[in-house]
C-alpha cells in the first residue's frame, strides 16, 4: 500500500467534515442551526474566515441551498448542511442543482424521523429521500461515512465527484457518525479538488455535453461565458425548451444517465470476510461497525459469515451486490429505519438468496450481539 | 425619425397613446404574428423626444436624430 | 430592432413571450439603457425569480440565473458573496418577492448586502392565470378572491426601508426614464437597493381588478395614481389622499454594505 504522510487529530465527524470540505477547496459554506448538524456550521464559521473562505448563516433552510448553488456558479467550491426537516427544506434546491447540473455538496447528518423526529438520536431513514426527495425524475451521488475518518475522506471524494459529474453529492452522515470523536489521519499535502473551467470560445454552449453525457467543466459567471442558468428544461445553450419535447426528455434522460451509466465507477464499498462466506451482512454508516464486530465474533464460533460495506449508497452497486449474493445462502441487512435498503439489495439479488431484513427503529444502533444473532439464526435455519 | 419594426411589434399602441406630438397612428397593415401595427402619420411634426421608443415594451421602435 | 436589442439581447429569443402591452418589456429596455450607460456588463449578474417578470433578464446576453419561485435574493447573495466586485441584479415580481420570498427580501434588505432588486408590482399572480397577491387592494375582485380581497396590501418600499434597505424608490412604467436612472443610480448604490415598479398587467390585473385590457388606460391608472417625492413637498394632505409617491425615497450611502464588512473582518482573521 502506498505510504501517504500524515497527520493524526482527535476529531469530531462533523469536524472532520468541515476539513475535509476546506482541503477539498470548498469556500463557501451557507446553512441555518439544526441539531445534529450545528458543529459543521460552528466549525465553518470558525474555519472560513481563517481561509477568507465564506460562511454565511442564512435565514432558513431554503435560503441556504440557493445561496450555495448561487456561490457554485459564483465560482467557488460550496457546500450546505442540515438534517431531517432542514434537508425536507431544501429539496426543491436539490432538484435546481440537479437540472441546472450544479456542483455542490449537501451534508445530512441524519437523525430519527418523521417530522422533528428524534433530534438527537441516529437514522437512516433519509436514504430513498436522497435519491428522490426532489420532484421529477434526476439523479444524485450519495456517499456514507461509517466513521470519522469516512467522514473525513467521503466528504473530499464529495467534492471531487461534484466537480467531475456536475451533480449535487450527498454526504449521508448520521447522529453517531457526527458526534463521535475519533482518530482522523489527515493526508499531509492534500491539494484541493480542480474545477476544470472549460474553454472560453465563440458561441459557447454551457449545456453541451460529451458522449459519455457529462459537460466540460463548470463555468463561472463573469469570465466572459454569458451563460443562462435556468431551472426550466433547456436546452444546449441553456435556453428554456419547455415546447421542445425532444430537448426536454433529452436533458431528463441524460442528467439520469450520466449518473446510472457511471455507477460502476462510482462504486465504493468495503468486502470483509467475504470469499467463503454463506452469510453476508450487507450495511452501510454506523451499523457497519457493529455489523463488523458481529461478524468477526460469528468467524470465532465456526460460522462463515462476511460482510459488505456500503459507502457509495447512490447509484446502488447493483453489479457488485449481485456478485457478492452468487455464495452466500443469506444475506443480512441491519439500517436504522424501517428496512429500506434491503429492497435495492433484494431487487439486485433477485432471489440469487435470501434477503433478512434487520431493521432498527428508536434512535438506537443495532449492538453487535443483536446482528451475531441474527447471523446465527440464519446459520441454523440454512445449515441443511 | 421613428423606424418601427413590425416584426416585433404585438399592436398595444403604447407608442401612439404617448406621443406627445401625436404623429403615429393606427394602420391597416397586419404584421406576421397577426399584429395590427402602427404607422408614422405626421413625421414632419416628430420633435425626436424617445417617448415612443422608451414606452414600446418590444424593443421595436427607435428613433433617430434627423427627420422622417 | 432597437439597438440596444441587437447589443444585449440573446440571440433568437425575440419577440419575448410577454402579451401585448405588458410592461415587463418597459423595465427591461429601461434596465438595459441603464446597463449600457455603466458598462457593466462584465461585472454584472442577473437573477430572476419565478413569474412573468421573472424571465425578464432571459432575455438579456449577460450571465444570467434564472431560479425558483421567491429565491432570487439567496441565489443573488451567493453570487454575491462569491465574488465582491460582482453587481447582482434580481427581477422578482410582487408574489415572488413578498409573497413566497418574503422572509429572503426583509433579511437581503436587513443585511443590506450590495444587492439591486428590482420589484415588478402588478398587483396579481399574473403567469398562473390572475390570482390575489400580497399586493392586491383590499377588496380587489381576482380568480381567488371572487368576493373581494379581504386582506390589505404590503407597502414594499416602506417594508424595504424598515427592514434595512439602505436605497429604497418607487416608478411605474409610465416613468421609463427616470426608472432607467434609478436602476443606474440603484445598481451603483453599495448597499440593499430596491426599486418598486408599477406595472400594467392587461391580460390579468387590468381585466379582472380596473375592468378592461387597454395598456394605454392601464397606464394612464397608473400614472395618475402617483406623485413624484418632489411634487408631494408642496401639497397638502388632502391633495396627497389616494396618491403614491414615486422617485427615490430613501437613500443612505454611509451605512454599512454586508460583502465589504465581511470580506473587511475575513482579511485581518486570514491574515492572523
Amino acid at each position: 500500500m502506498e505510504q501517504v504522510e500524515h497527520n493524526i487529530k482527535i476529531m469530531q465527524g462533523n469536524e472532520a467534515i468541515v476539513e475535509a470540505a476546506i482541503a477539498a477547496g470548498c469556500r463557501f459554506f451557507a446553512g441555518y442551526p439544526i441539531t445534529p448538524a450545528s458543529e459543521i456550521a460552528e466549525a465553518m464559521a470558525q474555519r472560513m474566515p481563517q481561509v477568507n473562505g465564506v460562511f454565511l448563516q442564512m435565514e432558513d433552510e431554503i435560503a441556504s441551498i440557493c445561496a450555495t448553488i448561487g456561490a457554485s456558479f459564483g465560482g467557488m467550491k460550496a457546500c450546505t448542511a442540515s438534517s431531517g426537516p432542514g434537508i425536507s427544506l431544501k429539496q426543491e434546491g436539490v432538484g435546481y442543482a440537479a437540472v441546472v447540473e450544479a456542483p455542490i455538496v449537501i451534508i445530512n447528518v441524519m437523525r430519527g424521523g418523521p417530522s422533528t423526529g428524534m433530534p438527537t438520536a441516529p437514522g437512516q431513514q433519509d436514504i430513498y429521500q436522497a435519491k428522490y426527495g426532489s420532484h421529477g425524475d434526476y439523479e444524485i451521488i450519495a456517499l456514507m461515512p461509517s466513521s470519522c475518518q469516512e467522514a473525513f475522506d467521503l466528504s473530499y471524494k464529495a467534492f471531487a465527484l461534484a466537480e467531475k459529474y456536475r451533480v449535487p453529492v450527498y454526504i449521508l452522515s448520521d447522529e453517531i457518525v457526527g458526534h463521535t470523536r475519533e482518530r482522523v489521519k489527515i493526508p499531509t499535502g492534500l491539494k484541493p479538488v480542480e474545477r476544470k473551467e472549460p474553454p472560453l470560445k465563440e458561441n459557447y454552449k454551457p449545456y453541451e455535453a460529451g458522449p459519455d453525457g457529462l459537460l466540460n467543466g463548470m463555468p463561472a459567471f463573469n469570465k466572459g461565458y454569458k451563460i443562462l442558468i435556468d431551472g426550466q428544461l433547456h436546452d444546449e445553450e441553456g435556453n428554456r425548451a419547455a415546447h421542445l419535447p425532444e430537448v426536454c426528455a433529452g436533458l431528463t434522460e441524460r442528467i439520469c444517465k450520466k449518473i446510472t451509466d457511471h455507477a460502476n465507477q462510482l462504486v465504493d464499498i468495503e468486502d470483509s470476510f467475504t470469499d467463503d462466506a454463506d452469510i453476508l451482512v450487507v450495511s452501510f454508516g454506523s451499523p457497519s461497525r457493529p455489523a463488523l464486530s458481529a461478524v468477526k465474533e460469528a468467524r470465532k464460533k465456526g460460522i462463515k459469515a462476511g460482510c459488505v460495506k456500503i459507502r457509495t449508497i447512490w447509484p446502488f452497486p447493483d453489479n457488485v451486490i449481485a456478485d457478492l449474493a452468487l455464495k452466500p445462502h443469506t444475506i443480512i441487512v441491519p439500517e436504522l429505519n424501517i428496512g429500506r435498503m434491503v429492497n435495492e439489495v433484494k431487487r439486485v439479488v433477485a432471489g440469487k438468496c435470501e434477503v433478512v431484513s434487520l431493521p432498527k427503529l428508536g434512535g438506537l444502533l443495532h449492538t453487535p450481539s443483536e446482528i451475531l444473532a441474527e447471523i446465527e439464526r440464519r446459520s441454523k435455519v440454512c445449515t441443511r | 425619425m421613428v423606424i418601427i419594426d413590425n416584426n416585433y411589434c404585438k399592436g398595444c399602441f403604447l407608442c401612439m397613446h404617448y406621443c406627445p406630438k401625436k404623429i403615429i397612428d393606427k394602420s391597416t397593415n397586419i404584421n406576421g404574428k397577426g399584429y395590427a401595427v402602427p404607422y408614422i402619420a405626421n413625421p414632419e411634426e416628430c420633435s425626436n423626444c424617445k417617448t415612443c421608443e422608451l414606452i414600446c415594451p418590444e424593443l421595436a421602435i427607435t428613433v433617430e436624430e434627423g427627420d422622417n | 430592432m432597437h439597438p440596444l436589442g441587437e447589443k444585449y439581447i440573446r440571440k433568437g429569443t425575440l419577440p419575448y413571450l410577454w402579451c401585448p402591452g405588458c410592461g415587463n418589456g418597459i423595465v427591461l429596455h429601461a434596465t438595459l439603457s441603464a446597463l449600457d450607460e455603466l458598462n457593466i456588463m462584465d461585472r454584472i449578474a442577473l437573477v430572476g425569480g419565478i413569474g412573468c417578470s421573472g424571465w425578464i433578464p432571459t432575455y438579456i446576453n449577460a450571465d444570467t440565473m434564472h431560479v425558483l419561485h421567491g429565491r432570487t435574493i439567496p441565489f443573488a447573495t451567493g453570487l454575491k458573496m462569491s465574488d465582491r466586485d460582482r453587481k447582482v441584479v434580481v427581477f422578482s415580481g410582487d408574489g415572488d418577492c413578498l409573497g413566497i420570498g418574503g422572509n429572503h427580501f426583509i433579511h437581503g434588505a436587513r443585511r443590506n448586502i450590495d444587492i439591486t432588486v428590482v420589484m415588478i408590482h402588478n398587483q396579481i399572480y399574473g403567469m398562473t392565470g390572475g390570482q390575489v397577491a400580497p399586493t392586491t387592494p383590499y377588496n380587489g375582485k381576482t380568480k381567488t378572491s371572487p368576493y373581494g380581497n379581504n386582506e390589505p396590501p404590503f407597502d414594499a418600499c416602506e417594508l424595504a426601508r424598515v427592514a434595512g434597505a439602505s436605497f429604497v424608490a418607487r416608478w411605474t412604467t409610465a416613468h421609463p426614464r427616470q426608472l432607467s436612472k434609478t436602476i443606474q443610480e440603484a445598481i451603483s448604490h453599495e448597499g440593499f437597493s430596491f426599486i418598486e415598479v408599477l406595472t400594467q398587467c392587461p391580460t390579468q390585473a387590468g381585466r379582472v381588478l380596473y375592468g378592461t385590457a387597454n395598456a394605454a388606460k392601464l397606464l394612464d391608472m397608473l400614472k395618475e395614481s402617483t406623485i413624484s417625492i418632489t411634487a408631494a413637498k408642496n401639497k397638502s394632505a388632502e391633495e396627497l389622499q389616494g396618491k403614491l409617491l414615486v422617485g427615490k425615497l430613501y437613500h443612505d450611502e454611509c451605512k454599512p454594505e454586508f460583502t465589504s464588512c465581511y470580506y473587511r473582518r475575513n482579511n485581518a482573521i486570514s491574515s492572523l
